[in-house]
């Protein structure tokens, strides 16, 4: 099988240190039994073909090769996101780790998004709820029904079917950098806990979602850290986030592949202070305009127009994987400062709920931004993580702090808590 | 439920200190659990990185082997003796330990890389002595290896400092440079003409020192002075 389009760029970009992934976790009310999770994990793998497979090198692009089985479940760690080595992990691209009642799926990029990556979980919850507990858990919606097969559509790349009859590039632009000290192999996570309920309440009084009120808090967050860090190199660049968009509402697309594009909002603080209000209205409307599917198509158009290049098809993987590397490296995610990445509200059927107590939706490192936030509500919680490589929690603090000054409740929790001791803030 | 009086965030029940500014959080109320479930377990999943490098440090020795055996070869075979294929050897001796070096470190400890550099070159220089003879190499060539090898590890040591700000790093570096192109002029003159006499050196060097004083007032000025700080740098 094919890489899809997104997907092409990860393989290349990957180091001997890094490779982009994500986790999606999901907390159980009772300790995991892991002779259970392993048969809902194969019936789960079966229904979701384009995970059980093992990354290629061709002589023109990498591909997917199907594998058998699935990864041995493993113990979690206080690093979440750790490099994958996939000849450690029996070639898969994804790994199942467990922790007290903690289930953790990590998964590389160049097979599925986050919205995938979410449906799988679901799913193999709701294997692992039926097999535990001899529950009928009503299919629908996100979670997959594992008697069925994958259909064409599910493994189509998206990005193929619906790219614009037009291209247009996203205009390049340097954005602000956060510095600090970079810790090896160790990522830090911060989670945040907060009422779904209170911050759907605080947006709604100001006209937008709970995505543009915490963009917006991020935003203000970010550009706080620009003002005491005054870095003369930096001070003409504009603090931006970049919001990935689940393009399968959108398209109307099945696909359980890559899927996803990203809108960049951002405000430029050289043009004055902004109060939270008008932030929040240009942030509203920056991602309005932002989600627009034609601008979205052409966007796509102009990332399968690359794809499509005859020299880019011509040319052997030897040659392009360094220069996709550079690429990646010079252009990957200078446009952002961080990444905020919300899964959205979870819902699941009663059957499920009553044994599910949570969800948490976490980013690997990035290339060069050293801090990633990701969201997800369920449970009348709403989870924000985190996730840096840098010792320093500048931003965080900046964020989380930010909403106690504005009266919302929040509880902190780290991964840094086995070791006694938190990070050094400023 | 404990209270960061710092962040004002509430503390997860496995958090001794506050993960967002450091701050141990004392409650006299409720005490820290040390057996409250922690989010994650203790151990840390460790990152192999030697393959590349090591890869790398192979395939360097392969590719250099080639040339390096060649030419001894052919000097070998032609006159029955090695004698002019030392140079390249030596030269492609250079190459494999100023490559491959690097790559047993984990981190880029660029003035120990410089230091091994600064030695291997004066190593390389005392082959070519014995081979072509000479005294440029006690008067000129190993003083002059041992000083750019201490110039560059000595920019390399300021530039990489975390504790120094930036105008003490450009101050220390001008004086280097000031310092180096003196001794390398008395060093050329020594040698070519057994006297000292300095006079383009001591342009640069008072080059140097200008620009160290308008360093040195302007990194005052940009601490002390709010006003000249907004003038010059917003």
């Amino acid at each position: 099988m094919p890489l899809d389009n997104a997907a092409k760029i990860y393989p290349p970009a990957m180091t001997e240190g890094w490779n982009a992934l994500f986790r999606v976790s999901v907390t159980l009310d009772e300790p995991v039994d892991r002779q259970v999770l392993k048969r809902a994990l194969l019936r789960t793998a079966a229904r979701f073909p384009n995970f059980t497979m093992h990354l290629r090198r061709g002589f023109f692009w990498y591909y997917l090769e199907k594998l058998d089985g699935v990864p041995e479940i493993r113990d979690d760690v206080r690093n979440p996101c750790a490099r994958l080595n996939f000849r450690e992990n029996g070639g898969f691209a994804f790994r199942i780790r467990c922790y007290n009642r903690r289930i953790a799926v990590e998964i590389f990029h160049a097979i599925t998004d986050g919205g995938g990556g979410i449906s799988f979980l679901k799913t193999l919850t709701a294997e692992y709820v039926s097999i535990k507990y001899g529950v009928t858990v009503p299919r629908g919606g996100d979670i997959l029904d594992c008697s069925d097969q994958a259909s064409e559509e599910e493994l189509s790349d998206g990005f193929l079917t619906h790219a614009g009859p037009v291209a247009v590039p996203e205009p390049a632009g340097r954005a602000y950098r956060i510095k600090g000290t970079r810790d090896r192999d160790f990522l830090h996570v911060t989670t945040g806990i907060l009422d779904s309920a209170e911050v759907l309440s605080r947006a709604k009084a100001l006209g937008v979602t709970v995505t543009e009120y915490l963009t917006t808090v991020l935003l203000f967050a970010a550009s706080d850290l620009k003002r005491v860090k005054r870095d003369f190199f930096q001070k003409r660049r504009p603090v931006m986030v970049t919001v990935p968009v689940n393009l399968r509402r959108l398209f109307n697309c099945r696909t359980l592949r890559n899927f996803a594009n990203y809108a960049n909002v951002g405000l430029d603080t050289r043009l004055g202070e902004y109060g939270f209000e008008e932030a929040a209205r240009i942030v509203h409307h920056q991602l309005k305009l932002g989600c627009d599917p034609h601008r979205l198509a052409a966007k796509v158009a102009s990332n399968v127009n690359i794809e499509k290049n005859i020299f880019m098809r011509l040319v052997p993987l030897f040659i392009k994987d360094p220069v996709m590397a550079l690429a990646y490296r010079i252009e990957g995610d200078r446009k952002s400062t961080t990444c905020f990445s919300n899964l959205g509200q979870i819902t699941l059927p009663p059957e499920m709920e009553a044994h599910v107590e949570r969800f948490d939706f976490m980013l690997g490192s990035l290339a060069e931004n050293p801090v990633a936030c990701a969201a997800v509500g369920y449970g009348g919680r709403l989870m924000i993580n985190f996730t840096r490589v840098i010792e320093e929690s500048f931003l965080e603090r900046a964020f989380f702090t930010r909403l106690v000054k504005m009266g919302l409740h929040v509880m902190v929790e780290s991964n840094d808590a086995a070791q006694g001791c938190g990070a050094q803030g400023d | 439920m404990s209270y960061c009086v710092n962040c004002g965030v509430e503390l997860g029940p496995a958090e001794k200190r506050c993960p967002l500014c450091g701050v141990e959080v004392i409650n006299p109320r409720q005490k820290f659990d040390p057996d409250a479930e922690a989010p994650y377990p203790k151990d840390v999943e460790r990152v192999r990185h030697r393959t590349v490098r090591i890869t790398a440090a192979r395939v360097l020795s392969i590719l250099l082997a080639i040339p390096a055996v060649s030419v001894l070869l052919v000097d070998l075979v032609q006159d029955g003796r090695l004698s002019w294929s030392l140079i390249p050897a030596a030269a492609i001796a250079l190459i494999f330990l100023i490559a491959v070096f690097p790559c047993l470190f984990k981190k880029p400890r660029v003035w120990l890389f410089m230091l091994f550099g600064t030695l291997e070159a004066a190593a390389f220089l005392f082959v070519l002595h014995c081979l072509l003879g000479g005294n440029w190499l006690w008067l000129f060539a190993l003083p002059l290896t041992a000083l750019t090898g201490a110039a560059v590890i000595g920019c390399c040591l300021i530039s990489t400092s975390k504790k120094a700000r930036l105008p003490l790093k450009m101050i220390v570096v001008l004086l280097i440079i000031m310092v180096y192109v003196i001794v390398l002029q008395m060093l050329i003159e020594l040698y070519l003409h057994g006297a000292i006499r300095l006079d383009w050196s001591l342009y640069v060097a008072v080059a140097c020192a200008l620009l160290s004083v308008v360093v040195l007032i302007v990194g005052h000025l940009y601490v002390k002075n709010e006003a000249f700080k907004k003038k010059m740098f917003y």
